[in-house]
């Protein structure tokens, strides 16, 4: 033992004491569900955004790999049949391998349909466009139509695509909607209609249409919707839900339901018609003019719309009052860049000249002046003016930031969340994104900790309660921060520079809000 | 798929070893592989496959001793005792385990080992240097004849 290992020591020792491990069958059944739930969702990102920024190297690098073993020349459909033929020996996969498949085979065949797909996080639609492509949904659709700004729709776990200012696109049951700086108008059916504020998301429940029979159920998770139901059969529902509350409008009705970004409390206010509130079991029929806040353990109390503050004008339903301005406005946060210290040139102390000593005439009797001692002046020292230190300018290199879109700061969320920023430079070509939480007082560059692996797009999605269950103890439910960090794409340890952030998140179990929606939507 | 099917088990193997329980090692093999479909996207060829695939991997044990950083010194006094080579090589520091591991146990280069863990060659041949050397001390005090 005293001699030095040499390599071929070194390697014995693992041969001789590292023998092969075999992989649980059950292990590779979860590892392929978990793959294919992944393909569902990155491909199909990336074939709504073209998110492969050269998507021809990236096949070029997946036949690479798949070519690892030399094989005969096949057909294509011979060689799908072998590359998806693994899923089908998965007992229950079968259906889930089919989609698999067909995502896997939309991804493949898209550069050669789809335009290059430009940057990742483009696809705003042009003024008037309908630009976002139906994926395999069914059902009714809502119309979704965006004045300034921009929305983003999300659906089963994706996002969607953005719409930009006067564009629009199809909402279906399961999708979301989020406005950033935009406002949307959501068209149900005739005579029904959701103005979404700036700052929203929303994701529509259910939507139905049976003979005269409709039934739309919209959930507010944050932000402000004021709804218009001109028309609906008696048999009909039209219900607008929240984190804590739910609203039932009846025909006529017009109303604003509002939800910080805290989600835990609601604003109802009635501008015409009637709509019914309840929460926590109890109900409340609010009739125009009247408004309430619904608090989870407080009782519901209706009460005027109050004049001075909000008003008939602050309530009132039309689309020209939706404020149409950006609302995002970024919060200035503290950055880390670091900015070498620039040293102040200093004068030189300026030494005042002492007080001399001056003898004061005393007043005699004798009006006969006296004569008194007139002082010589004292020379005072008056300093020699010396060259002062004067730095060189060095350079300072542009601190880079970020700008936080969403979520706002205090909200709070436990399951799937888009996280999403705004940088204000361009990204080297080894450098990424890594989207933190850290918590009050921890230095986010070294203490953060990242939500997802580094990425060069500026949103994610985050399903936090999965990650809850793989991070263990690192994320915990309660108060967080979130921000941006740039690290080294090539080598995600290295963290270059916090790019700033600072919001604050409260991670939650999840929330139980008594809806059954079709998923997040997200 | 294939390209999954066929790279579980040399990632697992891997990851067995890099991590101190079983457990952990099939939750960051699920980790992985759902990395390399996200980060397939953004794979240029670059770096060899093996290399970009054990990347990820090395990505998710490095992730793994981060989070427990805080358990770490109760782990190492576990492992201390009986449990033979295996439990040794978890008494090294993270760095110098993956560094032996990728090199010894699954045979890769050095240069492929530098690839893997975003260092220079240089710094690759240092680290196992310094990892042969820490797992000779640490084999000497459990006990373990070579």
């Amino acid at each position: 033992m005293s001699d030095q290992f040499s390599e071929q020591d070194i390697q014995n020792l693992f041969q001789q004491h590292l023998p092969p491990v075999d992989l649980p069958p059950d292990l590779a059944n979860a590892v392929r569900m978990r793959v294919m739930d992944e393909v569902a969702m990155t491909f199909k990102a990336e074939e709504v955004f073209g998110q492969a920024k050269q998507p021809s190297s990236v096949l070029d690098s997946r036949r690479r790999t798949v070519q690892r073993t030399p094989a005969p020349r096949r057909s294509f459909v011979d060689a799908m049949n072998e590359r998806f033929g693994w899923w089908r020996f998965a007992t229950g996969l079968a259906l889930a391998g089919a989609t698999a498949a067909v995502v896997l085979l939309l991804v493949l065949a898209l550069p050669g349909i789809l335009p290059d797909g430009g940057s990742e996080t483009t696809g705003t639609a042009g003024p008037g466009a309908a630009v976002l492509p139906v994926e395999s949904v069914s059902g009714e659709a809502a119309q979704v139509t965006v004045e300034g700004g921009t929305a983003t729709i999300l659906r089963a776990g994706a996002v969607l695509g953005d719409i930009g200012p006067g564009g629009s696109a199809e909402l279906y049951p399961g999708d979301g909607l989020v406005t950033l700086s935009g406002n949307a108008i959501i068209d149900y059916f005739d005579g029904q209609r959701t103005y979404l504020g700036a700052d929203s998301r929303v994701e529509l429940l259910v939507l139905t249409q049976n003979g005269e029979t409709t039934n739309t159920s919209l959930m507010l998770h944050f932000g402000e919707a004021r709804n218009e139901v001109n028309a609906l059969s008696p048999s009909s529902r039209f219900e607008i839900k929240t984190p804590v509350a739910v609203a039932r409008a009846s025909a006529g009705a017009a109303f604003t339901v509002s939800v910080p970004p805290s989600k835990d409390q609601t604003q109802f206010q009635v501008t015409a018609g009637v709509i019914d509130v309840e929460m926590d079991g109890g109900a409340l029929t609010l009739a125009a003019g009247r408004q309430l806040t619904a608090v989870p353990g407080q009782p519901l109390m209706a009460q005027a719309i109050d004049q001075g503050e909000s008003g008939d004008q602050a309530v009132a339903i039309a689309p020209t009052e939706t404020p149409v301005t950006e609302v995002l406005t970024p919060t200035p946060v503290p950055t880390y860049t670091s900015v070498p210290p620039t040293e102040a040139p200093t004068e030189p102390p300026t030494v005042e000249p002492a007080a001399t000593n001056t003898a004061v005439p005393t007043a005699t009797d004798t009006p006969a002046p006296t004569a008194t001692n007139t002082p010589t002046p004292t020379a005072t020292h008056t300093p020699t003016p010396r060259p002062t230190f004067t730095p060189t300018p060095t350079d300072t290199p542009e601190p880079r930031t970020v700008r936080l879109i969403v979520p706002h700061n205090g909200v709070s969320g436990g399951e799937e969340e888009l996280f999403q920023w705004e940088p204000d430079f361009q990204l080297g070509d080894d450098e990424a994104y890594e989207l933190i939480f850290w918590k009050p007082g921890q230095d986010p560059l070294t203490q953060g900790f990242g939500l997802a692996l580094p990425t060069t797009q500026t949103r994610l999605i985050v399903d936090l309660q999965a990650l809850d269950n793989r991070l263990g103890g690192l994320l915990d439910p309660g108060e967080y921060l979130w921000g941006v960090r740039l690290v080294r794409k090539s080598n995600p340890d290295e963290r270059i520079e916090f790019l700033g952030g600072s919001r604050r998140f409260t991670y939650t179990t999840a929330i139980t809000d008594g809806n059954s929606g079709p998923g997040s939507g997200e | 798929m294939q390209l999954l099917q066929e790279w579980q088990e040399p990632l697992y193997q891997y990851l067995c070893y890099a991590l101190p329980d079983d457990e952990q090692a099939q939750q960051a093999l699920g980790d992985t592989m759902e990395a390399i479909i996200r980060s397939l996207p953004q794979y240029d060829g670059d770096v060899p496959l093996p290399s970009f695939l054990y990347s990820l991997a090395a990505q998710r044990v490095a992730f793994y001793y981060r989070k427990r950083k805080t358990n770490q010194h109760r782990r190492r006094r576990n492992v201390s005792g009986p449990g033979g080579f295996r439990a040794v090589l978890h008494m090294l520091p993270q760095r110098y385990r993956q560094a032996l591991l990728l090199r010894y146990h699954l045979g890769l280069s050095v240069t492929e080992v530098a690839q893997i863990l975003g260092k220079s060659p240089q710094e690759t041949e240092m680290l196992l240097a310094q990892g042969g050397r820490q797992l000779q001390d640490a084999m000497g005090s459990a006990g373990l004849q070579s």
